[in-house]
């Protein structure tokens, strides 16, 4: 569904965001997409959606160029940026307006997110807090039934029901033909969410792998004391002890800790990367 | 270019942004109303055409800040992400802003301002006509008020902030400049000559015994050169427009 070959993307002639990436992205799947701070994953996910234009390179999205942003590909798109926007209109009005844009837009699926939330739809949109507001925007994100939804950071300002509610709502409106790209900081908002990992720094991927493959090559595991072991890839110190990745020839099962993997593909990239290929 | 879209994009612009539009045209009224009791007060100190002077500061000033609220989305980043990926093409987008900001807003401000003559003239119970919009050539400012509107939108489409007032210098600028070098070109051409005035590509106006005299281009000139300056120009700025909207990165 999405095809980007040797993508490159700089600000100006000194700064470059994105170096050569090559991705693809399969519909039916949930993607994580993380990163520190300036990693490039905005700069990514906008040049995805059409709102920036690859310096080299091509992407491509649902056989269309985003960058010449088509009405086809923007019918099947649903970008919530991290800071979201929305009009100076009471809900009833918003849904009104922006519904007939989008053709799948399910308006009976809005009212139930909109319940769910707490959210009364004859509120208006700008006597809403910041989090309410992303609820709005995450619930018609969901409600619009585009192919492509793209959200980031859309956790940032949820409190902690709604995060939970946000997880259900995005595991239910999974479809074979829908693909969900999330990016965030906060790791652990998308432990359970997500099929598949992209983790990304400094404009380039170091990591792309199905969280099924990764459970069955690499061993998660909690320990008192450090290991000397050659078969640890890589440990921390956790507040009650030691967060450790190990190889998993055996394929034991176990609960992937993102964060720690996220710590060790930014600290020991290479030691990860050479266990995952040796594995099968 | 789909005609239900520009519809929905229309119906988009005017209901978000209907309390301001409604607001400005009560405040539009109130301006106008108070330009024809300024005339009427001090009615032996203005002469000439005050009601031509009056038509034009409002249309401009209203026109300009009308115009300068199509595409206010693009002065920030998450409004301007909304904005491009409403699913419209940019033709449709730009489409929809020049119809509201030159057809829709003309005829709203016409209306407002023969509504306030009329009530001017009655209520002040003066014998003079409404505004002849077509005498003297005075309509030729409708034209030019269609430059402003692709000056500015294309003001709005270059700078992120502060897009109005920077459009403004930059057209003050340009008329100061073509000015200068008019009236320089004017003095080297014809050196012997005392210029007074003059105004590019239309006229100029000079002393001679001791009288005033207006030269004016030839009329077939005149006839051949204004199509463009009419037509061709606001459609160029309006294009311009469009491929800056089509190429915006956000």
């Amino acid at each position: 569904m999405i095809r980007i070959n040797q993508l490159s993307y700089r600000y100006s002639r000194r700064k470059e965001i994105l170096s050569g990436l090559d991705l693809e992205l399969a519909s039916g799947k949930i993607y994580g997409l993380l990163g520190k701070n300036g990693a490039g994953k905005s700069t990514l996910i906008r040049n995805i959606a059409g709102t920036l234009f690859p310096s080299q390179g091509s992407c491509h999205v649902l056989g269309y160029e985003p960058k010449r942003r088509q009405i086809d590909f923007l019918k099947e798109l649903f970008f919530v940026p991290e800071e979201c926007f929305l009009p100076n209109l009471s809900i009833s009005k918003f849904i009104d307006i922006y519904t007939p844009y989008y053709p799948r837009f399910d308006k009976k699926q809005y009212q139930v997110y909109l319940r769910e939330f707490a959210i009364d739809p004859r509120q208006h949109l700008q006597a809403l807090s910041f989090g309410q507001k992303k609820k709005v925007m995450i619930g018609f994100a969901l409600a619009a039934n585009t192919r492509l939804l793209i959200m980031d950071e859309p956790t940032n300002g949820l409190d902690i029901p709604s995060k939970v509610l946000f997880r259900n709502m995005i595991t239910e409106a999974s479809h074979p033909d829908k693909l969900v790209l999330i990016t965030s900081h906060q790791v652990r908002d998308l432990d359970e969410l997500i099929t598949d990992l992209i983790i990304m720094d400094h404009g380039e991927v170091l990591l792309h792998e199905t969280k099924e493959d990764l459970t069955h090559r690499l061993l998660f595991q909690a320990t008192d004391t450090p290991s000397e072991d050659s078969g640890v890839l890589y440990q921390e110190k956790q507040a009650h002890g030691w967060a450790q990745i190990l190889k998993n020839p055996m394929g034991l099962s176990s609960q992937m800790d993102m964060e720690l993997l996220f710590n060790a593909m930014l600290n020991s990239r290479t030691t990860i990367n050479s266990a995952l290929l040796t594995q099968p | 270019m789909n005609w239900s879209s520009i519809r929905l994009l229309i119906t988009r612009q005017l209901k978000e942004h209907m309390r301001v539009y409604l607001i400005s045209l009560a405040l539009l009224a109130g301006l106008l109303s108070f330009m024809f009791l300024l005339i009427h007060n001090w009615r032996d100190s203005f002469t000439g055409a005050v009601e031509n002077g009056v038509f034009l500061i409002g249309l401009f000033l209203s026109g300009g800040m009308f115009t300068n609220s199509m595409f206010k989305e693009l002065s920030n980043k998450p409004e301007g992400i909304w904005l491009l990926n409403t699913p419209a093409t940019s033709l449709e987008k730009v489409f929809s802003a020049v119809l509201l900001s030159s057809v829709v807003f003309l005829a709203i401000y016409l209306g407002v301002f023969f509504l306030v003559d009329a009530l001017y003239l009655s209520l002040t119970a003066q014998s003079g006509n409404l505004l002849g919009i077509f005498s003297n050539g005075f309509h030729e400012f409708i034209f030019l008020y269609l430059i402003f509107n692709g000056l500015v939108l294309l003001g709005r489409a270059s700078f992120m902030k502060y897009s109005f007032l920077k459009t403004m210098v930059l057209i003050i600028g340009v008329v100061i400049l073509l000015n200068t070098f008019n009236n320089f070109t004017l003095e080297y051409m014809i050196p012997d000559l005392s210029v007074t005035s003059s105004m590019p590509f239309s006229s100029f106006q000079f002393r001679h015994s001791g009288e005033n005299i207006h030269v004016l281009l030839p009329s077939s000139t005149r006839a051949a050169f204004m199509p463009f300056l009419w037509i061709l120009l606001p459609l160029a700025l309006w294009g311009i427009t469009w491929l800056k909207i089509k190429e915006k990165e956000i």
